[in-house]
């Protein structure tokens, strides 16, 4: 029966659970009369051979089973070995005086600290393992590792076994570190860590594109880049370091606000057209190491007027709305000429006034300067690319299909939207009826609604040339039929445009190009009295749709697939497993030889 | 040379007795026990009946081009501007009626026919004394799915934003979600929810109401939601500028749920059934063996008449 005790006892061994074990600092309430047990309990973590079962004096006549095993430790015999046992105190933080609750302090003059503190911090004895069981199950213990039994905070008896845990012993080797394996050291025990922004770079010979372009204030012998501020953050403010990057022809646009525009009118360079050309550009990097020798460094030649901000009255004049930047590049023999034309406003001074900057930045190849002739950008080459604008053509001349645009008090805007490929857009404003006649007030309407000059072919692809008339088909238009008119007084006017383009992929799959097959405008009228003489607001719409007229084909693009005779997917774990092998011919025989197998499975069950 | 057994197969025996035995009684009970037990067990470990599904599917959404915007104004109390593409709601809107510029674009990312994304860009023009505080925007979708029944609805993906600081722009990248309270039915033409969100023909204003138009649609029990926790609010207007509402809306693949129909719920009811079965057979055949062969019900064996009667005939 005893050894089927102790079975029972190596079984709950295993399972007494991690958080079942008290902590070796805080001794359960039933071990404070005899403290110095805990230490000495643990020797060097070395299992003793001897039963060590133990009986708190603060329960007389414990039922540990085994009175014979009890040893009840005297206190004065090993209080002395806890100083040497742990040579480093790490509680002890104020030397000279004696630490609260820190066991291995040797200022505290203590034979038996735990009489005096509540507890032992952690670290101040040493650590030890126990592992406890209800002492109500232990009727006798051989176990070889010294045992005791405690009183746990609810007053309930727990036998332990205090267990040799190996990983307490192991020893911290000293590391040598040198500057020769400093950083493979780091390299291989160090993961992400913050990083210095600061670099340090040599000037290369040329620019690459994206390198920012470097500029030079003779004034001032400074260094610095070519700037081209952009709206950044939430506030969509202005960053005005924001660099340009070589050969990245761009456009941003950011604002500016204002607290006191009369000051900062003349004060702030930003609004001042001065700024943006007092400098000379930097040919190539190199040039730095030389900034005295002209030869290096390009003036930028001023384009357009441009006069300094001035303050008149109520008015701040002369402020930058536009700058933009025209640079010639000759590969690696770098920027050869740099061109800056500015458009300018003027602003009102009241408090919170605010202004969009519009900044663009174009490159082109040297000697390429015969631009003029040349037609814009392409929208695509050849099918159209979705977003680029729809190109139209009236007589010879090329131009952008736009949309109509209101201004901030929703009247009738001169600035137009450019129509883009593929995005259906709708637009409208408030057009004020002027007192004219009826012939002049349609033709108005009409040219508010199409824009000027009026588009009467539109490109079939996106590279269309405007002296090859075959590039370009006429557009259908439908005006308003006059016959609706009941009334001989009445004036007939447009109010709205659509404009429906029909566009299909063609060629090969793999690379469909997009292009225009017709497009049609269609005008919606109203009928007005003519004698009406007050001016009023009419509202004026127009849309655009893009109508995909591709036929595309089947949907199993690509390769030829299997022809799986089964309705929906009734071989679907056949058909995704051998998919991916990608190999057809293997694919047909091994569905077929894995159903054979399966009713062959079927057939030797049923003849068992 | 040693022999090895090539093949093999049992012999059957017969037992007779009554129909009105202890044996009969006894085999009658066997086969209940047998059949009955595995579909209590089926049926009370829960999950015997197939009651919902789900499958998953791309829909088929398009943007409608409908749109229905509200733009709240501050500081000063009460200002708004609204349009919408419903005429007379614009109709209704008097001085308040400000024209936007609004352009949209559906791609299909994968060439699938599937759309899966609208790019919806919407520019309204503001005067320098008009300060965006809040927007509202309804913008409505058709949708449909295809591949259990065919289930078609309009729906609409309803946005509102405001913050305290007056915006520039709005940007809002989500993706457009089904939300069902009640599942699909298996087969069939569901066109119950294809009924237009706004009702653009009528010219009364309650029609156009927010309140009423959200209530309406919250009464459906499958309906789309925009989820994107975080719409991008964006400040710094410059006076000049209108403001823009940036919208990227995917269409993303849905889990839906359905109601099996009548032959998916008895297959899955079947293979539970036969599984358990399958023990109880076994474990029943070991019984009736013991039984008879012990002779615990007395019957009279007797060997299979046809086997033995060929064997007997190839021997001699």
């Amino acid at each position: 029966m005893c050894a089927s005790r102790l079975m029972l006892l190596q079984v709950l061994f295993l399972m007494v659970p991690e958080g079942a074990r008290p902590q070796p600092s805080s001794s359960p309430a039933g071990a404070v009369p005899t403290p110095s047990d805990v230490g000495p309990g643990s020797q060097g973590g070395t299992p003793q051979p001897t039963e060590e079962t133990e009986t708190p004096r603060a329960v007389p006549g414990s039922s540990t089973g085994s009175p014979t095993v009890v040893t009840p430790s005297a206190p004065g015999n090993r209080t002395a070995d806890l100083f040497p046992v742990l040579p480093i105190c790490v509680c002890d933080l104020t030397p000279g005086t004696c630490d609260i609750n820190c066991c291995c302090d040797k200022d505290c003059y203590l034979l038996h600290p735990r009489t005096v503190f509540s507890f032992c911090l952690p670290g101040s004895v040493r650590s030890s393992s126990w592992v406890c069981v209800d002492n109500s199950l232990i009727f006798r213990s051989n176990s070889p590792f010294p045992s005791r039994v405690f009183m746990d905070p609810n007053g309930i008896r727990q036998f332990c076994v205090h267990v040799n845990n190996s990983k307490l012993n192991y020893f911290q080797e000293l590391q040598k570190v040198n500057a020769s394996n400093f950083q493979a050291l780091v390299t291989e025990f160090g993961g992400k860590s913050f990083t210095s922004t600061f670099q340090t770079q040599s000037p290369s010979s040329f620019y690459r594109a994206g390198d920012p372009i470097l500029t030079y204030f003779s004034k001032w012998s400074v260094i610095s880049l070519l700037r081209q501020p952009a709206g950044v953050g939430a506030g969509g403010l202005c960053v005005e370091n924001n660099p340009a990057g070589f050969l990245e022809s761009k456009s941003t646009t950011c604002a500016h606000f204002f607290k006191d525009l009369a000051n900062s009118c003349t004060s702030d360079p930003a609004l001042n057209a001065a700024s943006y050309y007092n400098f000379t550009v930097l040919k190539l990097p190199r040039g730095m190491t030389d900034l005295q020798n002209m030869k290096f460094q390009v003036p930028v030649t001023l384009v357009s007027k441009a006069d300094s901000p001035l303050l008149a009255g109520n008015t701040c004049q002369n402020v930058v709305s536009q700058v933009v930047y025209e640079i010639e590049t000759n590969g690696t023999f770098g920027i050869q000429k740099v061109s800056v034309s500015f458009e300018q406003t003027n602003l009102t001074v009241e408090p919170g006034t605010s202004i969009q900057q519009h900044f663009i930045i174009r490159f082109r190849a040297f000697r390429q300067s015969a631009t003029a002739s040349l037609p814009g950008p392409r929208s695509g080459n050849p099918g159209y690319l979705v977003g680029k604008p729809l190109l139209a053509l009236t007589g010879d001349f090329s131009h952008k299909m736009t949309l109509l645009q209101s201004q901030g008090d929703g009247t009738c805007s001169d600035k137009r939207h450019e129509v883009q490929f593929g995005v259906n857009a709708m637009s409208g404003c408030k057009f004020r009826l002027k007192n004219v006649d009826c012939s002049r007030l349609q033709q108005d309407m009409y040219q508010t609604l199409h824009g000027r000059p009026r588009p009467e072919h539109v490109a079939i692809f996106g590279n269309a040339n405007p002296a090859q008339k075959g590039e370009w088909t006429r557009i259908l238009s439908r005006n308003c039929s006059v016959s609706a008119t009941h009334c001989t007084s009445c004036c007939v006017i447009p109010v709205s445009l659509e404009i429906q383009v029909l566009w299909a992929y063609i060629g090969l799959q793999s690379n469909p190009q997009a292009h225009v097959s017709r497009a049609r405008f269609q005008y919606q009228c109203q009928s007005r009295q003519d004698s009406q003489q007050v001016t009023e607001e009419v509202s004026l719409t127009t849309i655009v749709t893009f109508v995909d007229i591709t036929q595309k084909p089947e949907p199993p693009r690509g390769q030829p697939r299997l022809d799986w005779k089964l309705p929906f997917d009734f071989f679907f774990p056949f058909k995704v497993a051998f998919s991916k092998g990608a190999d057809s011919q293997k694919g047909s025989v091994a569905p077929i030889l894995a159903l054979c197998l399966l009713l062959l499975g079927v057939l030797s069950l049923e003849t068992e | 040379m040693a022999l090895y057994e090539l093949f093999s197969h049992p012999a059957e025996r017969g037992y007779r007795a009554g129909l009105c035995s202890k044996a009969a009684l006894f085999l009658l009970l066997a086969t209940a026990l047998t059949y009955i037990p595995p579909l209590l067990v089926a049926f009370r470990s829960h999950g015997f009946w197939l009651k919902r599904s789900n499958y998953e599917e791309q829909p088929t959404v398009r943007f409608q081009h409908q749109v229905l915007l509200v733009v709240l104004l501050g500081p000063e109390r009460g200002g708004f501007l609204a349009w919408s593409t419903f005429p007379a709601f614009n109709r209704l809107q008097g001085d308040h009626l400000r024209v936007p510029l609004v352009s949209a674009r559906e791609e299909d990312r994968n060439q699938d026919g599937k759309m899966d994304m609208l790019h919806f860009k919407l520019e309204l023009p503001l005067q320098s004394t008009e300060h965006v505080l809040g927007v509202q925007l309804i913008l409505t979708f058709s949708y449909q799915l295809h591949r259990m029944s065919t289930f078609v609805m309009q729906s609409m993906a309803f946005l509102q934003s405001s913050f305290a600081i007056p915006g520039s722009q709005l940007y809002v990248n989500g993706d457009l979600r089904l939300q069902q309270k009640q599942p699909l039915s298996y087969s069939g033409l569901d066109v119950q929810y294809n009924v237009s969100v706004i009702n653009g023909t009528s010219p009364f204003a309650r029609d156009y109401d927010l309140t009423h138009i959200i209530a309406a649609y919250q009464e459906r029990n499958v309906t789309t939601i925009l989820t994107d926790a975080n719409p991008l609010w964006l400040v710094g207007r410059a006076a000049e500028a209108p403001f823009v509402i940036n919208a990227v809306i995917r269409y993303p693949v849905e889990v839906i749920s359905y109601l099996p129909g009548f032959w998916e719920m008895i297959k899955f009811a079947w293979i539970q059934y036969v599984s358990i079965l399958l023990i109880f057979l076994w474990v029943f055949e070991r019984i009736k063996r013991f039984v008879f062969q012990n002779q615990v019900v007395t019957t009279i064996p007797v060997t299979a008449v046809p086997q033995g009667e060929l064997y007997k005939e190839h021997v001699s």
